[in-house]
């Protein structure tokens, strides 16, 4: 399949294209693909900050895949039992557009108790911008990143998240690898959904 | 094939795929073949929980190869 080209903005104070928009983005690519509703495991991979716009390479079930040279984000399900694969590649197109990313809105809801944190509200935010924001604050209060930053590069979930999603959720980081990486397990109202993975990057 | 071997093999495969390296030389750095850091980071932390160990840091540094892998598991497991 053709590159797509896909339309990001920076959130916050941020220049890098944030992992939130990133899944959503795949999410939204697979279902305007004709693949969704998407209902397997799903596992995306951040493998390098981004500071410009990217292009979509995507395979759909039963496709011969063609990683391209240069992939910075890769995104991974199944439909019907094949792979289905999206790989994101960045381009020369700059990155325009800052919107508000106000983190702290979910923050100030959130209980924390040594390495976990929960949230029992709806904040209005996405659940994957709550799961993000809720496993980088965790992060940060329990391995202060110094000069560095705690970043969120891999996700593994039982399935897609779903809009219900926001409102009762546990984080709790679960394997610290040498104050580098970590792993964090993802509960949502009660349901063991994955983990999300953080590494420590300079920024 | 060793237990720990296979072990490490299923790992490797389900936190790559779908660009599940073939490791032909098990000596060489894993780094060489086809598994970036990310995943290697990953498939660390999923043995350490598999066999309930921990790999200290210096011996990560070390971690090149699938044999040394598979030595650094067999030395705490036994």
């Amino acid at each position: 399949m053709n590159p797509t080209p896909r339309h990001f903005a920076f959130r916050g104070e941020r220049k890098y294209v944030h992992g939130t928009d990133m899944y959503m983005d795949v999410i939204r690519a697979f279902e305007e693909a004709g693949f969704g509703p998407l209902k397997d495991a799903l596992s995306m991979k951040i493998l390098h900050k981004t500071t410009r716009q990217l292009d979509l390479h995507l395979f759909g079930p039963g496709e011969a895949l063609e990683k391209p040279d240069g992939v910075m984000v890769e995104a991974v399900t199944k439909v019907g039992g094949k792979p289905v694969v999206a790989w994101y590649v960045e381009s020369d197109r700059e990155v325009a557009d800052q919107r508000p990313y106000p983190e702290q809105e979910i923050r100030s809801k959130c209980e924390i108790d040594g390495a976990r944190i929960s949230l029992r509200e709806d904040t209005g935010f996405e659940p994957i911008e709550v799961i993000s924001s809720m496993a980088t604050h965790i992060n940060t209060l329990n391995i202060p990143p110094g000069d560095k930053k705690w970043v969120f590069t891999r996700l593994d979930i039982r399935r897609p998240l779903r809009a219900g999603d926001a409102s009762d959720i546990d984080i709790e980081i679960v394997k610290n690898m040498n104050n580098a990486m970590t792993k964090s397990s993802i509960v949502v109202s009660g349901e063991a959904l994955g983990d999300i993975f953080f590494s420590l990057a300079e920024m | 094939m060793s237990s720990v071997k296979d072990a490490i093999l299923e790992e490797i495969s389900e936190v790559c795929f779908p660009n599940t390296p073939e490791i032909t030389d098990p000596d060489d750095s894993l780094l060489n073949q086809g598994i970036d850091s990310l995943d290697l980071a990953t498939v660390l932390m999923a043995l350490e929980e598999r066999f309930e160990i921990e790999i200290p840091e210096d011996e990560i540094k070390e971690l090149a190869s699938l044999n040394n892998v598979i030595a650094i598991i067999e030395a705490r497991i036994s």
